[in-house]
């Protein structure tokens, strides 16, 4: 096969003037996609512990709720419109020789390690005198084992202030990231959990439910 | 062909690398974004198909419970064939507790492969054995026991009242049941309800031994071997003794009590005149008096517990029929309860059919293989033909009338009923022996007071009782 070359003009290259635009262009391209990836990417982050943030908030609370729900009447005595930050209980464990088998529980709030009811910081994790949630199972008995269910758990309940009003407006007065109150025998639980996300953004998420007692 | 070549080199712009560097960071991204938001979408469906889930194993509890306080506990649906309940589907499984006085109702549910379990307690019963006609509790579990009701035309067997069997139960020929079947396994040739479990009651639980007002094997220490004019010789005891009612191994039925392995204790009064009753209708039927009332001598006799550690036998080779005599306005109300079998072939009719109350309990005997047994009819002679009492095996309950010399007809008022199995043998070649039982509702209704009685839910006031629910391992 034959070619025919074709002569071109004698331009063999940019001049120092175009050099540098299409370098500037690239420059401006590059920083603007490295800038938007990198927005993007902490979006992502922020989504994703979002995201982590709520699913684990609402684990605790199903997990709370499904502990209460099959729990004695005792579970009643401290509640009320009041609330408290923690709950003691029996729950069936077993159905031996027609009796029935209980185990003693308490699910509580107390102070994260390292951390002091002091409005500072004192661990560094960007919370301040945060909580965390406790289970503990066969509550003082040699087999008593604690769990914690979560961390970053706040100090006060959402839209919540240390000045002995009811804030917002849920009937009660200063109540804690953890909180417990009933009505009859309709156990209501609530939660306010922190983190701090990338860059240093607190992100908060509430949740809230309630139970009716089967036992 | 020719083909065009550039002279201008390798000048290709870095636009097309920009651009895919970039097109890939926002897939990237994108990608991410819907990961989290698929993530997030699938953990909230999650969620509510595990509260579903929940939901729908409550639904079936609750269900349970409801049929339960209505007095028919029983499973709904099954893993094959559940309920269908809110997008997914539940069935309830009932199993005695280890107790026996107990059950365990345990529902399970799936929603779109979230699963869920529940188990309750419930404790009491909703029935006791006086509740039923016919009462068999198949407390070994054999799975081939079937209580067997049978007969045609006027040979039929007829009963008037509740049955329960913890096997199945099979109406066949012309047999009829005025009342509830209810059985733990099948239900064939009538209606009923299958499933169905129900308690028995605790013998040892009651320590009769200890517990009962009188202990005849003690009583009959002080007996004397006499003769008497209802047969042969036997051991007696005074009068004045709440055991004078019997005799011990008499010496003409020496073909019945070499059979047995304990001592024989035969229902007969030997300060009473011999009645015959050869009509078997009670009209003269041969007495036996409680000590210490209407004008008996002795201590009162009258609404006690009769303990007799050996064999009670109501038969006698010259009578047809007993009764207890008195003038009680209020009736008598005895229980005979006999470590060891117990045999009928005689009748025994109440003096007074609306105040009086007989119960027979035959418990068993560790000792004694053959024990706690009720053999019910007298192949041989076939004077078995009435019987007004309450009757209740601790083992088995042995409608025994095969021959051809056996009654063509017995009839129970009152009622038949075993911890273990009923088992009614009326067949005989081509003949059947009809077997009718009228249940006496006294003792249920509360209008009959009798001692010493075992119950299978003495507190409950026969009704199941909710205890407490608990979560359990998800199948």
């Amino acid at each position: 096969m034959k070619t025919r070359r074709i002569p071109l003009p004698a331009r063999a290259g940019f001049t120092f003037v175009e050099a540098m635009i299409a370098i500037s262009l690239l420059a401006i391209m590059f920083l603007a996609v490295a800038q938007t990836s990198s927005r993007a990417s902490d979006a992502f982050d922020e989504g994703s512990a979002d995201h982590i943030l709520s699913t684990s908030t609402h684990r605790t609370l199903e997990r709370m709720a499904q502990a209460i729900e099959y729990s004695d009447a005792t579970i009643l005595a401290g509640l009320g419109y009041l609330g408290a930050d923690q709950v003691t209980f029996r729950v069936p464990v077993d159905f031996v020789a027609g009796v029935v088998v209980s185990r003693s529980m308490q699910v509580l709030a107390e102070r994260e390690p390292g951390e002091l009811d002091d409005g500072q910081d004192n661990d560094g994790d960007g919370l301040v005198d945060e909580l965390r949630v406790v289970e503990v199972v066969d509550l003082n008995t040699p087999d008593e084992r604690r769990t914690v269910l979560l961390s970053g758990v706040s100090e006060l309940f959402d839209g919540e202030l240390a000045n002995d009003a009811d804030d917002n407006g849920n009937g009660l007065i200063d109540e804690a990231g953890l909180s417990f109150s009933s009505d009859g025998n309709v156990v209501t639980l609530r939660l306010s959990v922190q983190r701090r996300g990338e860059g240093g953004r607190v992100l908060s998420k509430t949740a809230e439910t309630a139970v009716r007692l089967r036992n | 062909m020719k083909r065009l070549q550039s002279q201008r080199g390798d000048r290709r712009g870095s636009a097309a690398v920009v651009a895919l560097v970039a097109v890939t960071v926002l897939v990237g991204l994108c990608g991410a974004m819907l990961m989290i938001a698929s993530r997030s979408s699938s953990e909230g469906g999650s969620a509510v198909d595990r509260h579903q889930a929940t939901a729908a194993a409550q639904a079936g509890l609750g269900e349970a419970l409801a049929q339960a306080a209505a007095g028919n506990l029983a499973p709904i649906g099954s893993e094959d064939v559940p309920v269908p309940f809110g997008g997914g589907a539940y069935w309830v499984e009932v199993e005695p507790a280890e107790d026996g006085g107990s059950v365990l109702v345990s529902a399970y549910s799936e929603v779109r492969g979230e699963r869920d379990a529940l188990q309750a307690l419930l404790t009491g019963g909703a029935l006791d054995i006086y509740d039923h006609a016919l009462f068999a509790g198949n407390s070994t579990d054999d799975p081939l026991y079937t209580m067997k009701l049978g007969g045609l035309g006027g040979q039929a067997d007829q009963v008037t009242g509740d049955v329960y069997s913890g096997g199945s139960v099979l109406v066949e020929g012309d047999a009829s049941v005025t009342g509830d079947i209810r059985a733990q396994d099948d239900v064939t040739g009538a209606s009923g309800s299958e499933g169905v479990y129900q308690p028995i009651p605790d013998i040892g639980a009651m320590n009769y031994p200890t517990t009962a007002d009188f202990k005849v094997a003690d009583l009959f220490l002080t007996a004397q071997y006499k003769s008497n004019d209802l047969g042969g010789k036997a051991y007696q005891v005074a009068e004045t003794s709440p055991a004078h009612i019997f005799r011990k191994n008499p010496s003409d039925r020496a073909a019945n009590i070499n059979a047995t392995q304990k001592h024989d204790y035969f229902l007969e009064d030997p300060y009473e005149p011999v009645h015959t009753d050869q009509g078997s209708t009670g009209a003269d039927a041969c007495p036996i008096t409680l000590s210490g009332i209407s004008g008996e001598p002795g201590p009162n006799g009258n609404q006690k517990v009769y303990y007799i550690d050996g064999n009670l036998w109501i038969h006698n080779k010259s009578i047809f029929s007993f009764k207890i005599d008195h003038k009680e306005a209020s009736g008598i109300q005895v229980t005979f309860v006999a470590k060891g079998n117990i045999y009928f072939s005689d009748n025994l009719f109440y003096d007074n059919p609306q105040m009086d109350g007989v119960a027979f309990i035959a418990m068993k005997d560790d000792g004694v293989v053959d024990s706690g047994n009720i053999y019910f009819g007298d192949p041989v002679f076939g004077t078995l033909e009435q019987m007004h009492a309450f009757m209740y095996a601790e083992n088995n309950f042995i409608d025994n009338n095969l021959s051809a010399t056996g009654s063509a007809q017995v009839a129970v008022y009152g009622n038949m009923t075993a911890g273990n199995q009923v088992q009614i043998q009326r067949d005989y070649g081509d003949q059947h022996s009809k077997l009718t039982v009228n249940y006496d509702g006294r003792i249920s209704a509360g209008s009959l007071m009798m001692p010493g009685l075992p119950r299978a839910n003495p507190d409950e006031g026969g009704q199941w009782t909710y205890r407490a629910t608990r979560r359990i391992a998800r199948p």
